[in-house]
């Protein structure tokens, strides 16, 4: 080590800099690993900087929190995904928002007319007009919520059609899977980030691998390395192997 | 059978992508997944129809193929499954439902068709070739011992309905074809084997589509004789396989065989005749004629009632049945019927009409019936037919109460053949005493003219000298002699012109209007108008080939300016016919002959060109011809000309003026585009823009008008323009081919950067289409264009940049540029490329295809670049698919070079992830190589 703490690389990179840094992840990538950056830098630079940034924390063996830092770099990146797809998620909170707003403003002008609410009997009594209004409102509201706001499971099912790329829909039974595969993966990398998941750094590499294979199987499919492990399978099963 | 993991490593597999799950199923030949797959669920969610505005579309479900494939092998399993399958409106489902259905035993196939059944009857339309299985299946299921499955199936399949359309408006839940061929095909075997029940099915819809159809009733039931005018296969019936006819068909073919068939014939007509409809009678009355000796009975019955002698609707039928069994008739029956037709018609017919004519209106009535039953009359009937055919004549067909027939025409009173052995004044002769009838269906002077014009072709020299025989003739003749001259002379025939323009003088000098009338049907010139145009046509011919020898001039002079003299066009035609100016002008007289004043000028200058001395400096221009002058300065005054037509000749001629006087042009510039008269303005420059080529001079000339045009470019596309071409791409492209000559650059505020900043990105995108179209051939350019064109792109990419974002659509038709090869292959990928990053998609695609297909070899790298643009591009996705051999060369080309194999492979597997197989087998040339490298 210099005096001044300073390690120049030999390619002429200062040792410690940001650049050192994320020079020394990337040299340790695996070839999936540059693959599926090579994909999301394709789909968007953004994506690219999030994926690096989880293993920029990953590889900071001094920082005793990296592991639930990196899973919140992934949990980031498997949330943003949809986004930078186009796909319709829950983008739409805002207006949900102003839409709760004006409900509660119903709610406090229901209260202030209606002979159903006693302070201190509480709700009680036919219901009057005020109250049939806000109940007609708060319907319509639900409404609009259902129309809108796709379940998570919907959101992430258009996700993943979307993320193929191919114009094919599977079949809802597959889709399931599918869905229950990345939300499986998305819980886990949550917890840790939450520190709900004590882990050690084999089991976020192993999570981050189920993620990698889920990604690049969309992102750069192999299709006819499949369709071999298909006749592979079938051969097996009927006893040509 | 599959053991857990082997059905968890399948699932995994194919839910990666749509293609491994449909490949998967593709793959399966053995039952024994059947089980498995349905624990798992995937038998439990077919794919819905997608509806898309008016479009829906059907997915394919391979697990619905899977079913048909393992239905011989597993019929018990593969029912189980379908019997499970929720209900759904996609009909490729439910074919490959029926698929299945015909290999399992028919109980099995019966079980399923009950369900399928009630779908049928929700369905409004079945679609694709669904109807035609579910046919199958109705002969399967009945020749499987299913036959009350079979009937209901095919009650629900051929069910009709009302259709909204003003006659025979009942239609199936398909097509009528289909209709006809499952009745013609499926259903014989249907009935052969449940007999009358079958049989009443066919009857039904019968009954259903004439109740069903408001316009086929009256309360005498249908009106078949009109729609159906014979039950026997007939030209008379003019079907187009409407419903009711295929039935009216398969009744009358399937009621013979179950006569012939059945121990109760006479159950068959008793079926038929109870029903109220005519045609059923009628269908019984056919019946008893053509099974007579079956039936002799009932046939004897039907002959002798009354009912059926005085039915309108019944005759046809009626008649021929009594044709074929009045000689084995008893002598009262025959008796009886001949008294009904020695009575005549029922009173109350005759007296519709007045009394004078009630004896003649009988004995037409009298005539009808004996001449349909001529054969088997007695002879003393016999010679009363003959006294009354003497009296009103013979019907052609006395067994129709109508009958049509068709005509094409006009027609000629000779044939070609006899006109040509005639000489042409016997020709001339005939045409002067030949008269035309009345009638519409007769021969005219149209037909008759048509005929004689490839007469005169033929035999152009005989008609040139006897020209002077048809100057007694109708104008209808004059003008296809004419026409039939000019046939010759295009064809390459020598003429003695001299009695050419002799005749065209005598015809040219005519008054105009003729005192011969006109009838509706006999078809026929109106005035001497038409002939002066095919006469100013020939002129023009001769005067452009130089045929007509110079010292004529005076003369083809006098016929040219005498056929100015026509009217037409009127200012009325202008407002009434919705042809652009420069199509009218070639379709009316007065256009013609301004053509025929251009191509005199030009001649004339060519040969005093060619008699002026080489030392004679006297400039030849319009003074030399001053005729010609003073006819287009007049016809350019506003005052006396206004028709848009005639001012368009001016438009397709300017660069020949302005070569026959480029003074005289500058000088009525300001006569040729008008501030004020912007429609006369616009006659001319449009019609210069859309027919003239650009010439350096006269773009200099006139450059004004071209700033003008420019300012004022309309700012969407106009369409219906000269011809279909829009004035202002024609603008862009003179601009653009000035731009590769060099005589214009694109500079800023100047007229090019104007035009490509102003105009419809439409309109300037199929200007640098027309570029790269025009660069097709690009040994004939010469090599200065490139640069030039090089420039101009780089200003219309930085213009596009610039501009909106929709203005970039005008760099989309790069493509042409890029599949000319025309540019250095270094800068033309570039641009490619940066189109496609920025675009999205380039136009033509298939030349952009074909030329990487090309260079593959050459630049592997940057034709995958671009094959992988266009691949993902919305617009370019599928053009690949249609151009396998292009696309393997390019795919090839990278697999064999190590550094793009990488980039080759990721491509097959992607398009693979499409469901396109085809390129697969490229990957098993060589090793793969590993995944892609990140680059540095």
């Amino acid at each position: 080590m210099p005096p001044d703490g300073k390690d120049i690389a030999g390619d002429g990179v200062e040792k410690g800099s940001i650049e050192s840094r994320r020079a020394a992840v990337l040299m340790a990538f695996s070839g999936q690993q540059r693959t599926l950056l090579q994909a999301l830098e394709q789909k968007n630079p953004s994506l690219a900087t999030i994926y690096v940034g989880g293993f920029f924390v990953l590889s900071d063996v001094d920082n005793p929190d990296r592991f639930a830092l990196c899973a919140h770099s992934i949990r980031e990146l498997m949330e943003k995904i949809p986004i930078y797809l186009n796909v319709s998620t829950r983008a739409q909170q805002e207006s949900l928002k102003s839409k709760a707003r004006e409900l509660e403003d119903s709610y406090i002008s229901m209260c202030q007319r209606t002979s159903c609410r006693d302070e201190s009997v509480g709700w009680d009594g036919p219901i009057d007009n005020p109250l049939r209004k806000f109940l007609r409102r708060l319907g319509q509201c639900l409404d609009w919520f259902a129309s809108h706001h796709p379940r998570r499971r919907e959101e992430i099912g258009g996700m993943l059609e979307r993320l193929d790329g191919s114009a094919g829909v599977l079949p809802p039974p597959l889709a399931s899977l599918n869905i229950d595969a990345w939300t499986q993966i998305r819980d886990f990398f949550v917890g840790v980030s939450h520190h709900r998941i004590a882990c050690k750094e084999s089991d976020i590499r192993q999570w981050l691998d189920a993620l990698e294979r889920f990604l690049l199987d969309r992102l750069v499919p192999r299709t006819f390395d499949d369709f071999n492990d298909i006749d592979s399978l079938l051969d097996e099963e009927s006893g040509h192997a | 059978m599959p053991n857990p993991e082997q059905i968890k490593r399948a699932l995994d597999l194919i839910r990666i992508r749509p293609a491994n799950h449909e490949y998967f199923f593709r793959k399966l030949s053995s039952p024994d997944w059947l089980a498995p797959l349905d624990e798992e669920g995937l038998f439990a969610s077919p794919p819905p129809a997608i509806r898309e505005g008016d479009l829906i579309r059907f997915p394919n479900w391979p697990e619905s193929q899977y079913l048909a494939r393992m239905a011989p092998l597993a019929p018990d399993q593969v029912s189980a499954i379908m019997n499970k399958i929720p209900e759904t409106d996609n009909v490729r489902v439910h074919h490959d439902l029926a698929t299945a259905a015909l290999a399992l035993p028919g109980p099995l196939a019966a079980i399923w068709v009950r369900s399928e059944i009630v779908w049928i009857n929700q369905q409004d339309h079945l679609y694709f070739l669904l109807p035609e299985i579910l046919g199958e299946l109705i002969e399967y299921l009945t020749n499987n011992d299913c036959p009350a499955e079979a009937l209901e199936l095919a009650r629900a399949l051929l069910d009709i309905r009302a259709a909204n359309a003003p006659i025979r408006n009942v239609h199936a839940r398909f097509d009528s074809w289909s209709y006809e061929q499952i009745i013609k095909t499926r259903i014989p075997a249907l009935i052969a084997r449940t007999g009358t029940l079958g049989f009443a099915l066919i009857c039904d819809l019968l009954e259903k589509a004439i109740h069903m159809d408001s316009a086929d009733n009256d309360e005498d039931g249908d009106f078949s004789y009109i729609w159906r005018p014979a039950i026997e296969a007939h030209s008379q019936n003019h079907s187009f396989g409407e419903i009711p006819d295929t039935l009216v068909d398969s009744i009358r073919d399937n009621a013979l065989a179950l006569v012939d068939r059945d121990a109760n014939p006479g159950e068959i007509v008793r079926l038929l005749a109870e029903r109220t409809c005519p045609i059923f009678n009628r269908l019984a009355l056919y019946v008893m004629g053509e099974r007579s000796s079956l039936l002799p009975e009932a046939a004897e019955s039907a002959a002798t009632a009354l009912s059926n002698f005085r039915s309108v609707k019944v005759f046809h039928e009626y008649i021929h049945l009594l044709g074929k069994v009045f000689p084995s008739l008893g002598s009262d029956s025959r008796d009886l019927i001949l008294g009904w037709i020695d009575d005549g018609p029922p009173e109350d017919y005759l007296n519709r009409f007045e009394p004078d004519n009630r004896e003649r209106i009988k004995a037409h009535w009298q005539v009808r019936w004996l001449s349909g039953l001529k054969e088997v009359l007695p002879p003393e009937w016999q010679e009363k037919l003959a006294e009354l055919a003497d009296e009103v004549g013979e019907p052609e067909h006395p067994d129709f109460h109508s009958y049509s027939s068709s005509w094409v025409g006009p027609t000629s009173p000779l044939s070609a053949s006899d006109l040509n052995e005639m000489s042409p004044p016997d020709i001339a002769a005939y045409l002067n005493s030949w008269r035309p009838t009345d009638e519409w269906d007769a021969p005219t002077p149209e037909g008759l003219g048509r005929t004689l014009q490839p007469i005169v072709c033929g035999r152009a020299e005989e008609f040139v000298s006897h020209l002077d025989s048809f100057k007694e003739s109708d104008p209808t003749y004059v003008r296809f002699i004419v026409q039939g001259l000019a046939d010759a002379i295009k064809g390459g025939a020598t003429v003695d012109w001299a009695p050419v323009l002799s005749f065209l003088q005598w015809l040219t000098r005519q008054q105009r209007s003729t005192a011969e009338t006109h009838s509706a049907y006999n078809d026929r010139d109106p005035h001497w108008g038409w002939s002066w145009r095919s006469a100013a046509s020939l002129i023009s011919y001769g005067l452009a080939k130089k045929l007509i020898e110079f010292p004529w001039r005076n003369q083809v002079w006098e016929i040219i300016q005498n056929i100015l003299r026509d009217p037409d066009p009127t200012p009325e035609d202008d407002a009434r016919f919705s042809m652009d100016p420069a199509t009218q002008s070639i379709n009316t007289t007065r256009g013609e002959a301004m053509h025929a004043v251009v191509r005199y000028a030009l001649w004339v200058r060519s040969s005093l060109l060619e008699t002026t001395a080489d030392d004679d400096q006297t400039p030849v221009d319009l003074d030399s011809i001053p005729e010609a002058k003073r006819q287009f300065e007049a016809h350019l005054d506003l005052g006396q000309e206004t028709s848009p037509a005639i001012r368009s000749v001016y438009g397709q001629w300017l660069n020949q003026l302005f070569i026959l006087d480029r003074t005289w042009v500058q000088e009525q510039l300001p006569t040729l585009f008008p501030n004020d008269h912007p429609e006369a303005r616009s006659a001319v420059w449009d019609t210069y823009l859309t027919h003239c080529p650009v010439y350096d001079e006269v773009f200099r000339l006139i450059r004004s008008e071209y700033e003008r045009a420019t300012d004022q470019l309309p700012r969407e596309e106009r369409n219906g323009q000269s011809m279909g071409r829009d004035p202002s791409v024609c603008l862009g492209e003179h601009l653009l081919i000035l731009v590769g000559r060099g005589v214009l650059k694109w500079r800023e505020s100047d007229i090019v950067a104007k035009f490509f900043e102003k105009a419809p990105v439409d309109t300037t995108a199929r200007c640098v289409a027309f570029v790269g179209r025009s660069l097709q051939t690009p040994e004939s350019i010469p090599g200065e264009v490139g640069p030039r064109l090089v420039e101009f792109w780089a200003s219309l990419r930085s213009a596009a940049a610039a501009g909106p974002t929709d203005r970039l659509g005008m760099l989309k038709p790069f493509g042409w540029w890029f599949g000319s090869g025309f540019f250095a292959d270094d800068w033309a990928f570039e641009q490619l490329l940066e189109v496609y990053r920025i675009c999205g998609s380039v136009e033509p695609d298939f030349q952009v295809l074909e030329r990487l297909a090309r260079v593959a070899a050459d630049r592997p790298a940057q034709c995958l670049s671009a094959f992988a643009f266009m691949i993902r591009s919305e617009a370019d996705r599928w053009t690949y698919w249609g151009h396998l051999d292009e696309s393997r060369k390019i795919l090839e080309a990278g697999l064999t070079n190590a550094t793009t194999r990488p980039q080759a492979e990721a491509l097959i597997h992607e398009i693979g992830a499409r469901g396109d197989m085809r390129f697969r087998e490229l990957l098993s040339n060589g090793d793969e190589a590993p995944p892609p490298p990140v680059g540095d």
